[in-house]
Parts: C-alpha cells; sequence; structure tokens
C-alpha cells in the first residue's frame, strides 16, 4: 500500500530532526577536536615565551629542558590537525526540504515496489527483490532504516537488513548473506556513499547503494564464503566445511574437516585426533580399535607392540640381544676404526684376513663397498674401493 | 548550464556542474566514468529513469548509483 501524504510529511519531519540532532552531535564533536589541537598549540606557545626568558637571561640548562620536551607536542600536531579537518568535514549535513523527501519517498516506492512507515519505531523500510548468488538462494531482504538511530553521532549502524525467508549458512545462523551477519551489513565499498547519501536524507539512494551491495558477491571478503555455505560444521574446529569435504568419525560419530582428522596407524581408518591416541612404545597414532592393554601392567600400547613386546614392563633380562658374528663384529669395529681421523695402523695380511671373513658373510646380503684407507698400511693417501667378496687392490707401499 | 550531479560511487559526492547546453546523459556519464558502462548504473535523471539519448536541462538533477557493489567481512 502506498503512503499516504500525511505519512509522508511525517518522515520528512522525523528525517529533518534526526539530521538537525547529528548535526548537532557532529558539531560538539567538532569542537572538542579542536580543543584538543588548540591545547597543544598553547603548551608550545607557552614554550615559546619561556624560551624568550630563558634566551634573556642565558639559562641554557632551562632551554634545553623545555625543547626536550617539544618534539612529543609537535609530532602530535599533524594528526590532531586532520581530526578536527574530518570532524569539520563531518558536520556537512544538510537537512533535505519536506518536497525533497516526498519526492524521494515517490521514487522508492518505483524502485522497491513498496516504502512501508512505522511510527513507533521510527522505522523507513523497503524490500529487495528475490536476491540469488552463485546459485545459493538467499532470498529478499528488508533494509529497515531507524530515524532516531539516524541522530546519533556514530550513525553507521542506523540501519538493519533482514533476511525474509533466511537461508543462512551452514552453522551461523547469523550470517544471512555472505555480507550480513546478525542484521548488520558490512558495506565494504558502499561505507562511504551511503554515509554521504544519509548525510544528505537522501534515503531512497541510501536503499539503492544497500541493495547493490547485497546483489554483490565479493568472495575476497564475506562472513562466509558461498562455496562453505551448504556445508557442515567441524565438530572440531566449527569451520564449514562443503559437504564434499567432510570425514565422518566412526568413534565419536561426528562430522570433521580434513585439518582434524587423521588416519589411524595401523588400520589406517579415518578418526578424528581426538578419538587417536599415541602408543607409547612406537609414538604412532592408533585409534581404540588397534588400541590394547599390556596383560601385565595395563599399560595402553597398540597391538603391534604389544606383540613384539615393547611393553616398558617387558623385563630386559629376558630379551638378550641376538649375538653378533664374530667376523661381523670385527668389520664393523674396523669400519668405525677406519672413520677415525688418526686410523690404527693394522698389518695388512691381518685386514686381509678379517676382509675376507666379512665378505663371505656379507655377500649374500648385498653388495657393498668397503673404503680401505691406504694410509693404514703406511701407503700413500689412496683410498680405494672394492666389492666385497673380491681381491683388494692396493697401491704398492711407499718407497721411503 | 547548472546541473545537480550525485555521483554514489566511490566517496561519491554531489555537486553543481557546469554542463554544455545540448549534453546528453549518455555524454554526461561518459566524461565521469570513461571506463564504465551504463549498464552497470542505475542512472536517474530527476529520479526517473531516461533513455540515454535524453538531453539533460538547465536544473536538473543527474544520479549515478552503481548497481554492483563490494561488501565486505567486518575486521575483528
Amino acid at each position: 500500500m502506498a503512503l499516504s501524504q500525511k505519512e509522508r510529511v511525517r518522515i520528512a519531519h522525523a528525517l529533518r530532526d534526526a539530521l538537525q540532532r547529528r548535526l548537532q552531535s557532529r558539531q560538539r564533536y567538532a569542537r572538542s577536536q579542536l580543543e584538543c589541537l588548540t591545547g597543544r598549540l598553547k603548551s608550545l606557545e607557552h614554550a615559546r615565551s619561556w624560551l624568550q626568558v630563558c634566551d634573556d637571561k642565558g639559562w641554557t640548562a632551562a632551554a634545553s629542558r623545555i625543547l626536550k620536551d617539544m618534539p612529543t607536542t609537535i609530532a602530535a600536531l599533524p594528526h590532531d590537525a586532520i581530526q578536527v579537518q574530518e570532524a569539520v568535514r563531518r558536520c556537512r549535513v544538510q537537512a533535505p526540504s519536506v518536497r525533497d523527501v516526498c519526492r524521494d519517498l515517490d521514487q522508492a516506492e518505483d524502485e522497491f515496489g513498496e516504502v512501508t512507515y512505522d511510527p513507533k519505531e521510527a522505522c523507513v523500510s523497503v524490500c529487495t527483490g528475490f536476491i540469488e548468488l552463485e546459485d545459493i538462494a538467499l532470498g529478499e531482504f528488508k533494509i529497515e532504516l531507524n530515524l532516531d538511530d539516524l541522530g546519533e553521532l556514530h550513525a553507521a549502524q542506523c540501519y538493519r537488513v533482514i533476511a525474509q525467508d533466511p537461508n543462512p549458512a551452514q552453522g551461523r545462523s547469523g550470517v544471512t548473506h555472505p555480507h550480513v551477519s546478525e542484521e548488520r551489513l558490512c558495506a565494504g565499498d558502499a561505507t562511504l556513499p551511503i554515509e554521504t547519501a544519509l548525510a544528505d536524507g537522501r534515503i531512497c539512494d541510501f536503499f539503492l547503494l544497500v541493495q547493490s551491495v547485497l546483489t554483490t558477491y565479493n568472495r575476497h571478503s564475506p562472513y562466509v564464503a558461498l562455496e562453505e555455505w551448504e556445508g557442515e560444521a567441524c565438530y572440531d574446529c566449527g569451520r564449514t566445511i562443503p559437504n564434499d569435504d567432510t570425514f565422518w568419525c566412526e568413534l565419536c560419530q561426528n562430522v570433521y574437516c580434513q585439518e582434524c582428522v587423521d588416519r589411524c596407524a595401523r588400520c589406517d581408518d579415518w578418526a578424528c585426533k581426538g578419538c587417536l591416541a599415541e602408543c607409547p612404545a612406537c609414538g604412532e597414532y592408533v585409534c581404540a580399535a588397534c588400541m590394547t592393554s599390556c596383560g601385565k601392567c595395563g599399560a595402553a600400547l597398540c597391538e603391534r607392540c604389544l606383540n613384539d613386546g615393547l611393553c616398558d614392563c617387558v623385563d630386559e633380562d629376558e630379551d638378550e640381544p641376538e649375538p653378533k658374528l664374530e667376523h661381523e663384529e670385527t668389520l664393523h669395529e674396523r669400519e668405525e676404526d677406519n672413520d677415525d681421523d688418526t686410523p690404527d695402523e693394522q698389518p695388512e695380511s691381518g685386514r686381509e684376513e678379517a676382509r675376507e671373513e666379512g665378505a663371505e658373510a656379507e655377500a649374500e646380503e648385498e653388495d657393498e663397498f668397503l673404503l680401505v684407507p691406504a694410509c693404514a698400511a703406511g701407503l700413500d693417501a689412496a683410498v680405494l674401493a672394492h666389492r666385497v667378496g673380491e681381491a683388494a687392490v692396493l697401491p704398492g707401499p711407499r718407497a721411503h | 548550464m547548472k546541473v545537480l550531479f550525485l555521483n554514489n560511487s566511490g566517496s561519491g559526492f554531489a555537486d553543481y556542474i557546469e554542463v554544455p547546453q545540448g549534453t546528453t546523459v549518455e555524454e554526461l556519464f561518459k566524461q565521469h566514468f570513461p571506463d564504465g558502462y551504463p549498464e552497470d548504473f542505475l542512472i536517474r535523471v530527476n529520479r526517473q529513469p531516461v533513455a540515454r539519448d535524453y538531453t539533460i536541462q538547465d536544473g536538473d538533477r543527474v544520479t549515478v548509483t552503481p548497481s554492483k557493489i563490494e561488501g565486505a567481512r567486518q575486521a575483528a
């Protein structure tokens, strides 16, 4: 139903009163900023007159002390000046004529189909058309401008954006639009034009600007991205995940994101990090099904470690290490010795004998090289490598 | 001739500007938005939609409002 002429006039007067109050608040604020600036200038003037006295009397130390405090005061001046400049700019609130407001309301009716007015709440409202962004149906939105709040100094939130048929983001019932949270629009690039339109009392332009934000998706800065709109919330971190990217923990029967799950090191099943426990023996994370307890001491560890006898309670005496083969031991010792900076001098014949014995044992396992530092036999520092099982080929002794 | 020009994009300003006689709405738009496309804006003269070849009159009120503006998430 179209607004009556009486309602239009009422809205116009309410709007003018609100803008007058806002202007008054802003003028008070501009005065306080100016007082701050002039206060600093007064302290500088005070310092200047004292410097004159110090100069006349030759009080250099006193003058130094006065000058020491000045840089801080001077450094604050540009900021104060900008604050005053901005406060004065914001005083440019021009109350429109009653005729202009009525014409604006006519235009709003043409653009939006209907304008409603609630005199008790002092709210003027319009409704957008159906909004769908990237195949996500968001429905219609009511843009409600509160004329009483418009009169406040910081009237950034004098309007609300109310979803008429909410389709909020999954897990975030307050986010009914990528740029609306708890009925508050984050206007982004439209912030300044909206503020200017409201300051001028151009309420139709204000409604059109809000609608322009609602019909645009800024994928770089939404409250919730549209890609995550219809997903599920991770039970652990709360992040909304697209339905195709969710993980199900069979143990606790909850949904998780990829960051909050891991595979059991034994059965390879997915489980949430809360349902995985670290085996104290091997340090790997296993699920409850793969975790068991030692029959002796009751300690929890994974089945594999339990079967391998890796529980701490197992007597060390019962598990003697396997005896090393003699030639292996000799071979390993020799290798360690050869790595030293001052290698031992062994007779060549003894070394060759040990090498042959080691070669027989190791040749079956793998083909490996044996480094023989030639200097160990007083030879030139030439390192020759030969395969195990082959006769060592060493250069002849150094001629002395 | 003087025209009230209301630019609702960018910082948004409303001011009287001088416009040569015979200037059309399309020409005025191109002067202020050389890289813009008219279809991306709501262009109103005296609060009414007009054809692109409408010739601006003295004292007209011309409003240009972007139909797509990027919102944001409030900084924490």
